[in-house]
């Protein structure tokens, strides 16, 4: 195994507020890595600096030879880094095929034509399970049924990384698992996945190794099993068990789930 | 020259008190509602009909008459607020509310010529007319007494929404609408009372504009434009901000009018706004919009 | 597995993939009859307003293919109304031509240059979004009008140019002003039609749901808003010319119009905003209604008073335009019929028959 994605030393404040303190660790090609922490401890934002929504004050991000710092959104997209978000991003007026149409521009032209083809968007659609909605628009589904949906739009660009923001937040148990048996499935076929998630199971279900970070650093990196019994992550906790989820978080990821989240 | 230039300095400040205290009731509701509220220009008009009734055929002095108009504007707000603005779907309601309240605008300058006729008015008082001389400049007291009110108008606003129970739930449903809603502040409530509210301080700023400038119901036009270019320039929803946009604004005009020429003077008014979002496209005083998560 | 995909209705009728028979013999018959309507209603009055009507489907169409697509709401297509009205005015008079047919064929090159006027403004109005976008259009917009004024050299200032008149009967010149007007909102709607189908309009209508997403998927949004905005400049251009030529002589408060502005955005609003028939059926409904009421009540203020009240009432009982509220409908109905109740919010679960296709994936996956 090589690094596929390098973070070092990367800092990021807002106002007087020290969201990444010098943040470094690497994923592995080839591995689904968990990025866990305390809620506020920069997981989203070290997200966004590496998906390039978001500019880091210092430091450097590293994609497969690329240096990528500093890189607008777009282009980390088109080289190959896929990313979901915390609340799903899917453009709710265009249908889910339309949806999975739209990330054409990022990718060299030579590949579009075969990516973005009707067909191989509803082969994306399958593979979510949702072909039966195809021509829905994206905002009359659920809230887990779209986290779904924005991880076929980020396969349709066929990323090497993906990047999943909460993928098992807010939604029922049984999407939980839809969503675990995809995630195995592409890492097996190649896929290589970093990861943020509260819910303890099904990251240490899934995930190879595990990075904690607390206030804007990585401070334990390790196997799911080691990290679990690692004091300083315990620590990071507030002494409590890292299997409990964190209130803060599950507050207002489940709300939209029982609204049904409809617009 | 230079008197001409310091001159038209001073007076572009007097003048931008009075435009600041125009603008204050948009970016208010602006900032509360995310409306922008293209009847203002017609509210201006509106309140200085009103306080030129009140002086022709009641003989109450403009200012006097502030003490009817502004709860009489205060109660318009909050009737146009509740008739139209509050009907309008979460889905464009941005959108839509621009032509809502443009409709509402082409009603009301439609009443007004059926009252009025196009013929031009302008409110007489006995200080209309009447400067005095200070530091070499001849000040006419009407903008003095103008500027006076606008101070002292703002400076209210500014205590009742930093002070008052009302304010403080005005200033948090400007924070979060949701969480305002939450925490169980009535926002069909604040959403009236802040249109009334800013009807009402557009009643003062009316009577002022009506006794400096002749005005027909034609009038509004003119005036919602440049209360817009002054509420985006000092950032949408501030309204210090927008006092400072006010007098910048006026003094280039001003300026512009001695060292250039009048007809270009206008021109560089709306000029000012397309510089300043070349550099700062969120206006003079404005925060970049809160990026979604 | 995706045969059930089929039934959903697309949420504009003339937006879906491709055109059913019934649509094409339904657009072929409207369109014979915009061709006939001339000869058929010959009364300069009803050609007249039938004319102004066509300048409007035109404009308004144009205004909803960047506003409407992007939700950019733009005040200030005026600018480009106005600028094509003049540089067609100036086109004619200094090239010394004669009132007639030939004539027409400056249309499209006022429109170019109408276009090339909505260059610099859309650079400049689409570095802001939202509601400073709306705001930064206005003030263009009175920039302009305040330029027609003063910029003596390109438009006779207040005292206005006058155009070449054509030797027509009054019968005559209506009906050659809306064939020409005819054309011009055509090609209006086509485009629009084209940009919607195109992967082009997909990325304008990600744009409009969520623009930060769509840019970090690649979507080059700035280049994209400005090609369009441009465009649409350049269609508003052409509508403002031949407006300019039917009254024969053009001044800055008809050329630079506030409500025109509103009024082409309250069309599509009305018709159904961001649909390609929304815009043509708020036009051909409202601006009827409009010429009417000013028609009826020339003096005073209840022409404006009755324009105000007609504005709100669409806006109260049509917000979301005709063309979605009765797609809504239909689309209810078709499913109701089709499935009696399975309706895709219903819940959480993974619908049936998903097995999934792992070939098909692992296919193009890189490593």
């Amino acid at each position: 195994m090589s690094a596929l994605l390098e973070v070092s030393d990367v800092r990021k404040s807002f106002g007087g507020l020290q969201a990444l303190s010098g943040c470094s660790f690497t994923v592995e090609r080839g591995s689904v890595t968990g990025l866990i922490g305390p809620n506020g401890s920069g997981k989203t934002t070290m997200f966004n600096v590496i998906t390039g929504y978001e500019h880091a004050d210092s430091g450097a991000v590293r994609f497969d030879g690329h240096d990528i710092t500093g890189m607008p959104a777009g282009k980390v997209g088109g080289l190959g880094v896929g990313r979901t978000f915390q609340l799903s991003r899917v453009f709710g007026r265009l249908t889910l095929l339309e949806n999975l149409r739209v990330g054409r521009r990022g990718v060299p032209r030579s590949r579009r034509g075969e990516l973005f083809s009707d067909q191989r968007c509803m082969e994306l659609l399958d593979f979510v399970g949702l072909t039966r909605l195809a021509q829905e628009p994206a905002g009359s589904l659920s809230y887990g049924q779209r986290k779904l949906v924005e991880l076929a739009m980020v396969l349709a660009q066929e990323p090497s990384v993906i990047l999943l923001d909460e993928p098992a937040g807010g939604i029922n148990p049984t999407l939980i698992g839809q969503m675990a048996e995809r995630i195995a499935q592409l890492n097996k076929q190649g896929v290589t996945f970093l990861l943020v998630e509260h819910n303890m199971e099904f990251v240490m279900g899934i995930c190879d190794v595990v990075a904690v970070m607390e206030r804007g650093a990585v401070i334990a990196v390790g196997e799911p099993g080691m990290v679990r019994n690692d004091p300083l992550v315990l620590d990071a906790y507030l002494g409590g068990s890292l299997d409990d989820e964190d209130p803060v978080a599950a507050a207002p990821s489940a709300a939209p789930g029982i609204i049904g989240d409809r617009s | 020259m230079g008197t001409e230039l310091s001159k038209a300095v001073v007076d572009g400040v007097l003048t931008g008190g009075v435009y600041a205290l125009m603008a204050a009731g948009l970016t208010l509701i602006f900032g509360v509602m995310e409306i922008i509220n293209i009847a203002q220009g017609i509210f201006v008009v509106l309140a200085a009909y009103l306080s030129y009734v009140l002086q022709v055929h009641l003989g109450i002095d403009p200012f006097i008459g502030l003490v009817f108009t502004m709860p009489l504007m205060f109660g318009v707000g909050v009737l146009i607020e509740w008739g139209f603005v509050r009907r309008l779907k979460a889905q464009n309601r941005s959108a839509l509310s621009i032509l809502v309240t443009f409709a509402v605008a082409i009603v009301i300058e439609g009443i007004l010529t059926q009252f009025f006729s196009a013929d031009l008015r302008i409110i007489k008082a006995w200080y209309v007319d009447k400067s005095v001389h200070v530091f070499g400049f001849y000040l006419p007291y009407i903008y003095l007494l103008g500027f006076a009110l606008a101070v002292v108008l703002l400076a209210a606003l500014y205590v009742f929404l930093y002070r008052s129970r009302s304010g403080k739930s005005i200033r948090a449903s400007v924070q979060n609408r949701t969480g305002a809603e939450l925490i169980g502040i009535n926002i069909n409530r604040v959403s009236a009372i802040t249109f009334g509210i800013g009807a009402a301080v557009t009643a003062a700023g009316g009577m002022v504009f009506g006794a400096t400038n002749s005005f027909n119901p034609n009038s509004g036009y003119d005036l919602i434009s440049r209360l817009l270019v002054i509420v985006v320039l000092g950032g949408l929803g501030s309204i210090g901000g927008a006092l400072v946009a006010a007098v910048a604004a006026l003094v280039i005009e001003d300026v512009t009018a001695v060292l250039w020429s009048p007809i270009w003077a206008s021109t560089m008014f709306f000029a000012v706004l397309v510089l300043v979002l070349l550099v700062r496209p969120n206006g003079l005083f404005g925060q970049a919009a809160v990026r979604a998560q | 597995m995706a045969s059930s995909a089929s039934l959903a209705v697309p949420a504009d009728p003339l937006s879906g993939r491709g055109l059913s028979m019934v649509r094409r013999v339904l657009l072929g018959a409207l369109v014979l009859f915009a061709i006939v309507f001339p000869f058929v209603f010959t009364n300069p009055a009803t050609t007249s307003i039938a004319m102004f009507t066509l300048l409007y489907v035109g404009a308004s169409s144009a205004w909803n293919t960047f506003s409407g697509f992007t939700g950019y709401m733009a005040l200030g297509n005026a600018v480009f109304y106005g600028s094509g009205a003049y540089a067609f005015a100036n086109l004619a008079s200094h090239l010394h031509l004669n009132g007639g047919m030939g004539i027409f064929a400056l249309v499209p090159v006022a429109g170019l240059i109408a276009g090339l006027v909505a260059l610099p403004v859309g650079w400049l109005a689409l570095r802001t979004r939202r509601h400073t976008f709306v705001v930064i259009t206005i003030a263009i917009f009175f920039i302009f009008q305040l330029l027609a004024y003063n910029l003596h050299a390109l438009t006779n200032g207040s005292s206005g140019m006058s155009l070449p008149i054509p030797p027509w009967d009054a019968q005559t010149y209506n009906t050659y002003f809306y064939l020409a007007a005819l054309v011009v909102a055509v090609v209006a709607v086509a485009v629009a039609w084209v940009v919607r189908r195109s992967s082009f309009g997909l990325e304008l209508l990600a744009i409009r749901d969520d623009e930060d997403r769509a840019l970090g998927l690649g979507v080059r949004t700035t280049k994209v808003k400005l090609a369009t905005f441009v465009l649409t400049g350049f269609l508003t251009g052409m509508c403002g010319a031949i407006y300019a030529y039917y009254l024969g002589s053009i001044y800055p408060p008809f050329a630079f119009e506030a409500i025109f502005d509103v009024t082409i955005a309250l069309m599509a609003f009305f018709g159904g905003l961001g649909t390609i028939s929304g815009p043509v059926i708020g036009a051909l409904i409202l601006e009827p209604v409009q010429q009417y009421i000013t028609l009826r009540f020339t003096a005073g203020g209840f022409s404006l008073i009755a324009f105000g009240v007609l504005f709100l009432i669409v806006i109260r009982f049509m917000p979301e335009g005709i063309v979605p509220s009765l797609a809504g409908v239909l689309r209810r109905r078709l499913r109701a019929r089709a499935e009696g109740g399975a309706s895709p919010q219903s819940s959480d679960s993974p619908p049936p028959g998903t097995t999934v296709s792992a070939a098909g994936v692992a296919g193009g996956v890189r490593s």
